[in-house]
């Protein structure tokens, strides 16, 4: 089982950040404070539905037929996606 | 299975919602006709001494034209994306609880029942049914409410997929469209007949 990136703080539920970034060959480790890309920001779900809307070249038609769901379902996640993507870009620039 | 049954507006393709819509409506007509029944209002099934095949029909697009206008007006004012068959799949769909209870006035069973009710009621006396009157009664009450019931959650699951409406202002507003679409269809159907 692949572990999901925490990005959450599980003791306040702030937003995590990168305090540690290791090589997997040589071991080398750099330390520092990196706030998360804003992708991966995102929960996991929904990096999986951007990651199915660009597969799909953008069409909620067929998202909903692959998903299993209906249109309207489709395009309010999306919606949904795109108020908080706002959100968090307001808070990354800010 | 118990979502899919509470909102299948969530998942069921536009193809299938069309199809189950197109099955209301027909099935609605035939089986009004068969049983004298009329669908006169937006959450309305009355059974009378005799209809014909036309005046179902009618009944079932008048207050499914009226609450799809009505809840896509509201629609667009919550969401400027919402789209109007969104609005229409809910509407058809609301009438299929009421069109399947109208086996209840098989052999015109509720529509007698329902006189001799109204015949004790304005002679003042008591209401003695039999016990097979009793029981279906009783049954159909329950029937009817829960067609009732089932109604109201798919007009409103309907709607809040459609549009995705949120939070409780967008509630009461759907409740305030939906009584008002119950009244001009009640009304449209009575000045049309």
């Amino acid at each position: 089982m692949r572990p999901k990136l925490p990005i959450q703080c599980p003791g306040c539920d702030n937003p995590l950040s990168v305090s540690q970034l290791s090589c997997s060959v040589c071991s080398t480790q750099v330390s520092g404070s990196y706030s998360l890309p804003m992708l991966l920001q995102l929960s996991e779900d929904e990096q999986n539905f951007i990651i199915q809307f660009l597969l799909s070249s953008g069409s909620l038609k067929e998202m909903a037929a692959q998903m299993g769901n209906s249109y309207p379902t489709v395009r309010n996640k999306l919606d949904d996606l795109i108020q908080k993507v706002q959100t968090l870009k307001e808070k990354y620039q800010s | 299975m118990m979502n899919f049954i509470l909102n299948p507006f969530e998942t069921t393709s536009e193809q299938k919602q069309w199809l189950v819509g197109l099955l209301t409506l027909i099935l609605g007509a035939t089986l009004g006709y068969v049983f004298n029944a009329r669908f006169d209002g937006l959450i309305d099934l009355h059974f009378t001494e005799k209809v014909y095949y036309t005046e179902p029909l009618f009944d079932l697009l008048i207050a499914c034209a009226m609450t799809s206008v009505l809840l896509f007006g509201l629609g667009k004012f919550i969401n400027p994306k919402t789209r109007f068959v969104d609005v229409v799949f809910p509407s058809l769909w609301a009438k299929m609880p009421y069109v399947l209870t109208t086996f209840f006035n098989i052999n015109q069973a509720s529509y007698k029942s329902g006189n001799q009710i109204m015949e004790a009621f304005q002679k003042g006396s008591h209401f003695e049914p039999s016990t097979a009157t009793l029981a279906l009664l009783l049954i159909e009450g329950a029937v009817m409410l829960l067609a009732l019931m089932i109604s109201v959650i798919w007009l409103f699951n309907g709607f809040k997929v459609a549009t995705n409406s949120k939070g409780l202002r967008n509630n009461i507003y759907f409740i305030l469209v939906l009584m008002l679409a119950e009244i001009a269809s009640k009304y449209l159907i009575s000045a049309i007949n």
